[in-house]
């Protein structure tokens, strides 16, 4: 017991930019925004880093298989979040002042810009809504007037989960690559000076992440916690923030080696529930 | 910069044996640590890990804080492992206490099973520091055997002592030996005939912490007794890392356990999925 730890969590206070963010990207910011920046305790190393980042988003200049933000009723060109939002057009891009901060860097940076002008404005507007209207034609399947929220809400006893985890090896991807996914593990790394506390991402699709130390485990089968997994999206943060915890990004699904697709588990729901 | 995560150091006054299996560790933190009785703390031994309890001295004691730990798992076997002089990690408090104002001029019944008598002990405590405040305590425990009885002494004698026209006791053990003179039974039986100590239950607060098992059972028996599920709270144990509504790790429904926790009532988590296990 003579050894004893540091604090090995830290935050950098260089500014970073982080450019072509979209809206999945930003909107995840607000669920992160709401666990680590806010509450009794406040995260002093998240909120210097968030403090510190200047995002410059960009409207999707096309859409995958695998994005859905239309069934969220989120559009694939940020409308608010950023500090600068730019939208590729013929020629250049639009640049959208959306904070203070952008503000200050496009008067630092005036002779590189002009006017946007009608033409580009409405040239804008229309590939946000060609781009849009792609992701709703790839999502035509999956829309209905019940949203994911209202399916999913107490949907934990149905039969769907066991059928939609047959093909999922616990692998916890879904988990480590989803913006809104912010589970950590507290662990001591051994150092040359004794152990300092830092943290690892963690996966609630792990069989332990719930477990107790007597062993009782409240999600002690994979169906249970896969389904834990999107009620913690669709009904934790809506019941505590009003906010969805999935902004449609997709990458759950095109990181799946099961090939699940979450689209298709919540459209089973509405039929089986 | 000060992180949330960051324990302080506490010396280890004096380890207590209290059953063959539970040991309370009386500490001293380097930083003084103020909670209210319900709240967890957190220690660590570094590099091997840390585990949520919730003290079972009382709020009132300043000077030091104690804690009743039974081997479980990796974290208590090595907390079982170490002696009186040594240093471990320690940070909190965290979480919500009980609500000591509303049980005033209450009927407060505690029902506690096997080691979840230690939060119940500090909130005993601060019931009897000030139980002219309150209209009685009923205190129901149950334990294994008599050997598996924590606190004894004070469970079977001092506390008996302390107010016999205000706090009565109903002690019982699953398994008797050739000592024991009371009760055998599951703690459940601590309730039959409650009538006779609580007069008014439709209004009486009922405080639970035991096994997952004995939680469930007692809260079934209390609603068929007529208690309220918003006056029926329940200690939950569940897997609390960072402890301040982080890290996940104890979502339980709409609910982080350490931050609107540790102790929920009923009409809460009535409807939340695998609530007992």
């Amino acid at each position: 017991m003579g050894e004893y730890f540091a604090s090995n969590f830290t935050s950098s206070s260089e500014e970073k930019i982080i450019l072509g963010a979209k809206t999945c990207d930003l909107e995840s910011l607000r669920i992160l925004d709401s666990v680590y920046a806010n509450g009794d305790f406040k995260d002093p190393f998240y909120i210097e880093e968030r403090g510190n980042i200047i995002l410059i988003s960009s409207d999707c200049t096309r859409a995958q298989d695998t994005c859905f933000c239309s069934l969220l009723d989120l559009t694939p060109y940020p409308k608010e979040g950023f500090d600068l939002n730019l939208s590729l057009v013929e020629g250049g891009f639009v640049l959208e002042v959306g904070s203070e901060k952008g503000k200050k860097i496009v008067e630092e940076n005036k002779e590189l810009m002009e006017e946007a002008g009608e033409e580009q404005l409405s040239q804008r507007e229309k590939r946000r809504q060609d781009v849009l209207n792609e992701v709703k034609e790839i999502n035509k399947d999956f829309d209905s007037e019940r949203s994911f929220r209202e399916v999913i809400k107490d949907s934990f006893n149905s039969p769907v989960w066991e059928e939609a985890v047959e093909k999922c090896v616990d692998c916890g991807g879904c988990n480590h690559i989803c913006p809104t996914c912010r589970c950590f593990l507290l662990f001591d790394e051994k150092g040359k000076k004794g152990f300092s506390r830092t943290s690892l991402w963690d996966a609630c699709l792990y069989t332990g992440f719930a477990r107790v130390a007597a062993g009782a485990n409240p999600r002690i089968k994979l169906s249970q916690r896969f389904a834990n997994r999107l009620l913690c999206k669709f009904g934790f943060f809506p019941e505590n923030l009003g906010l969805d915890a999935c902004t449609g990004c997709g990458r759950c699904i095109s990181v799946c080696i099961g090939k699940i697709d979450m689209r298709e588990v919540v459209r089973d729901l509405r039929v089986k529930v | 910069m000060e992180s949330p995560y960051q324990p302080t150091k506490a010396k280890i006054l004096k380890i207590i044996p209290e059953t063959p299996n539970i040991k309370t560790f009386v500490l001293k933190p380097e930083d003084s640590l103020e909670f209210k009785a319900g709240q967890f703390i957190q220690l660590t031994v570094p590099g091997l890990g840390e585990a949520p309890f919730t003290p079972s001295s009382s709020p009132y004691e300043k000077e030091k804080i104690e804690v009743t730990v039974m081997k479980v798992g990796s974290v208590t076997s090595v907390l079982h492992s170490l002696k009186e002089e040594d240093t471990i990690g320690i940070r909190g408090p965290y979480g919500k206490e009980y609500p000591l104002s509303d049980f005033e001029e209450k009927e407060t019944l505690i029902v506690g099973g096997g080691v979840g008598l230690a939060p119940l002990r500090s909130l005993f405590l601060a019931l009897a520091k000030n139980i002219e405040r309150y209209k009685k305590v009923l205190f129901c425990y149950g334990a294994k055997t008599p050997e598996d009885i924590v606190y004894k002494g004070a469970v079977l004698k001092n506390w008996q002592d302390l107010h016999p026209e205000k706090i009565h006791f109903r002690i019982t053990v699953d398994k008797a030996d050739g000592e024991w003179k009371g009760k055998v039974g599951l703690v459940t039986t601590t309730l039959d005939n409650l009538e006779e100590e609580i007069e008014d239950i439709q209004k009486s607060p009922v405080i639970v912490c035991g096994p997952p098992i004995m939680m469930k059972f007692t809260t079934f028996k209390l609603l068929d007794l007529g208690y309220r599920p918003p006056n029926i709270f329940l200690s939950m144990e569940k897997n609390m890392s960072c402890g301040i509504g982080k890290c996940g790790h104890c979502q339980t429904g709409k609910y982080l356990v350490c931050r609107d926790g540790p102790v929920l009532t009923y009409d809460k988590i009535k409807d939340i999925p695998t609530i007992w296990d």
